[in-house]
């Protein structure tokens, strides 16, 4: 087997020797691979930081809509509530003897273009994520009175806010929303990373939410009404309304007679969604854009591949002068198939580890930024089976391919002879 | 036993015409024989087929006492590297590698040859540079590439690689024809005195009759050759 490393001693030296054309084509071939890994990693990690978002809640209340239109804005704060329930009605299915626990939640305004979330203090303890996970504070303590806030920790770290500052909140979610500059909040607490929408969220209470709202109207501050933060406590706070309610049922067995329940509730039109079904319902949706973007960066190293396979076969001309050297010191023309297979799967290789360097590095330079701005968390790790599929999907595509310039050189150094007529 | 022997020989290229029908030529060891034929008569043809290249369709093809068309495809191409030294016209050389490590590559792909190598002193190294220095080739060169060499210094380069290991054939399909006159000269002398230091035979092919003067025998391959040579072998 001497020959054999010999042989494979030259294949190195040879294609180094060509190292600029071949440098070229593995770029190709590498960016591609960097490409479908990447779209596969954001593919993949985005559905886990979805279904990660909300756990062990087992209807989500809103005014009659979309059921997605819904989940996206109580569970992913994206987007808005175009109607409003009424205080009585989340009331009343706290009441309900099949109900656990409840958690009304107030959204729509915002500090700094992250959402503000009006829920009841116990919230940091009913509510769970990911794998029934519940929430933990990095720092301080709940809110328990007015004016008090406790923050996601992305909206911390990316505003340098620490427990004992003041904010203030704006009304709506705009770059331009009005101030309510004249209730400033305390930071109390600050979570610790979920890797969901809680992370980039400002939580107060509902009575909070109420107070700065008492001399608003309809977007705006009321005219010449001006109620100090002092006063606010002389009023009643109860909301009147809140945007959705989080249900937990005593037993799960009981998921559809509740849902049934709600939406036949007579006071005003209300729908129940289970997580579960309206994610899928988002799956569905996402499937389109998923699969394009997967068939186009298929594509895209389908096309690099063919520009490898290319690159080998058109230089093969210049090379038949070398199989013809290597012929007359002993390598036969299996050796010559053998040397053209091994540079094609060689090269195929090393796009493909690159390529999953590339992604990697990719992870860590753009996962900070991704995470911080949709929640979405890229994972730093070994490529999950997908991302393997693809990577294989490529090396065979790639030594498959190779194997027609492979064969081209075999037939060539059968018909030359020794001396090739070039 | 002939180095070279050469029975009823009938060769053609695919879809093409016989190119060469050979009764009988011999080789003996140790041997050099000029055989001449013009342009296209078929001497690289023959060459290839001597060197197991190429496997004759009728007749026998003996090296050394062994029939190359009943040795495996691997069998050939290990046979040729152990037994015979080959010289081209010109491009001899891999340009990728240095000139030491062209020399040296038969020893890389044959066991045989490096022991010979190794058995005339030491490592296969110290054969080649011996070889490389009887060649005239400057100590300086030696670790170049060997793409930057002039064509003559590439023959010479070539002319070592082919005798490392001491092969007892060398084959040379007409080595000097991309050199001067002075050079051709100065070429050929080393070419045949080396073959007869390492005791080789040595079949060289020309179309250039008057290369034939230091040849032990010259032979007219359109003599040999019963296909009637260049229109024949004309696709
Ligand atoms: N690799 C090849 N494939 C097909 N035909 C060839 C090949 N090599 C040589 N021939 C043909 O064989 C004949 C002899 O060629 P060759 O042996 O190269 O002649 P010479 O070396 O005497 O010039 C020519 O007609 C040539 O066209
Ligand atoms: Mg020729």
């Amino acid at each position: 087997m001497r020959g054999l490393s010999a042989l494979l001693a030259l294949a190195f030296r040879s294609a180094w020797n060509r190292r600029l054309t071949l440098g070229l084509t593995l770029t190709a071939v590498c960016l591609s691979v960097t490409l479908l890994l990447s779209i596969e990693r954001l593919r993949v990690d985005a559905r886990t930081s979805f279904t990660q978002a909300v756990s062990g809640t087992d209807l989500i209340v809103g005014a009659r809509a979309s059921p997605l239109q819904l989940l996206l804005y109580a569970v992913f704060r994206v987007g808005g509530a175009t109607q409003e329930i009424g205080w009585e009605a989340a009331a009343a299915i706290d009441r309900h003897p099949a109900v656990a626990w409840t958690l009304p939640l107030a959204l729509g305004d915002s500090h700094r273009g992250f959402p503000v979330l009006g829920t009841p203090a116990r919230y940091f303890e009913v509510f769970r994520y990911g794998d029934r996970q519940p929430l933990v504070f990095a720092a301080g303590r709940p809110y328990a009175g007015l004016y008090e806030a406790v923050l996601g920790v992305e909206v911390a770290e990316r505003l340098g806010y620490q427990v004992g500052d003041r904010i203030t909140l704006a009304h709506g979610g705009g770059e331009f929303a009005p101030e309510h500059a004249d209730k400033p909040f305390t930071v109390v607490g600050v979570l610790a990373r979920t890797g969901t929408p809680v992370d980039r969220t400002v939580h107060v209470s509902l009575e909070s939410i109420e107070a700065i709202h008492l001399d608003w109207q309809g977007g705006a501050p009321i005219p010449g009404l001006n109620i100090p933060p002092e006063l606010a406590t002389k009023f009643d706070l109860t909301p009147k309304t809140v945007t959705a309610v989080l249900v937990g049922l005593k037993s799960r067995a009981q998921v559809f007679a509740m849902q049934r329940w709600v939406q036949d509730y007579r006071a005003e039109p209300l729908m129940a969604v289970l997580p579960g079904v309206a994610l899928d319902q988002l799956w569905d949706l996402l499937a389109i854009g998923e699969r394009s973007l997967l068939t186009i960066s298929a594509l895209v190293a389908g096309v690099s591949l063919v520009g490898l396979v290319a690159v080998i076969l058109a230089g093969l001309n210049e090379r038949r002068r070398e199989l013809a050297i290597l012929r007359s010191v002993g390598a036969g023309p299996r050796r010559v198939l053998f040397l053209l297979l091994l540079e094609g799967a060689g090269l195929t290789l090393a796009a493909c580890v690159l390529g999953l360097l590339l992604s990697l590095a990719l992870v860590l330079a753009v996962g900070p930024w991704l995470a911080a701005y949709s929640g979405i968390h890229l994972q730093l790790t070994w490529p999950h089976a997908a991302q393997w599929a693809w990577l294989g999907a490529v090396f065979a595509v790639g030594t498959l391919a190779s194997l027609i310039p492979a064969w081209r050189a075999y037939r060539l150094s059968l018909a030359d002879g020794l001396t090739p007529h070039v | 036993m002939s180095l070279v022997e050469l029975t009823d020989l009938r060769y053609a290229w695919p879809r093409q015409r016989p190119c060469l029908e050979i009764g009988h030529f011999a080789l003996a060891a140790g041997e050099t024989v000029f055989l001449h034929g013009p342009s296209g008569s078929g001497k690289s043809t023959l060459l290839a087929l001597i060197a197991g290249v190429n496997v004759a369709g009728t007749g026998q093809v003996r090296v050394l006492g062994e029939d190359l068309a009943r040795l495996s495809p691997s069998g050939r191409d290990r046979f040729r590297v152990d037994h015979i030294g080959i010289v081209f016209q010109q491009f001899n050389l891999l340009p990728y590698l240095s000139v030491l490590e062209n020399v040296l590559l038969p020893c890389r792909f044959s066991a045989l040859r490096r022991q010979r190598a190794q058995a005339e002193g030491g490592r296969p190294e110290a054969a080649a540079r011996r070889l490389l220095a009887g060649l005239d080739l400057a100590p300086e060169l030696w670790e170049r590439p060997a793409s930057r060499l002039s064509v003559g210094q590439q023959q010479r380069v070539a002319l070592a690689r082919a005798l490392i290991g001491r092969p007892a054939l060398i084959l040379a399909d007409e080595p000097t024809s991309a050199l001067d006159a002075a050079r051709q000269r100065a070429f050929l002398e080393l070419l045949t005195e080396e073959c007869k230091r390492a005791g080789a035979g040595l079949l060289f092919v020309s179309h250039d009759l008057r290369l034939a003067e230091r040849f032990g025998r010259v032979e007219d391959l359109t003599r040999l050759n019963r296909a009637q040579a260049e229109a024949a072998c004309a696709a």
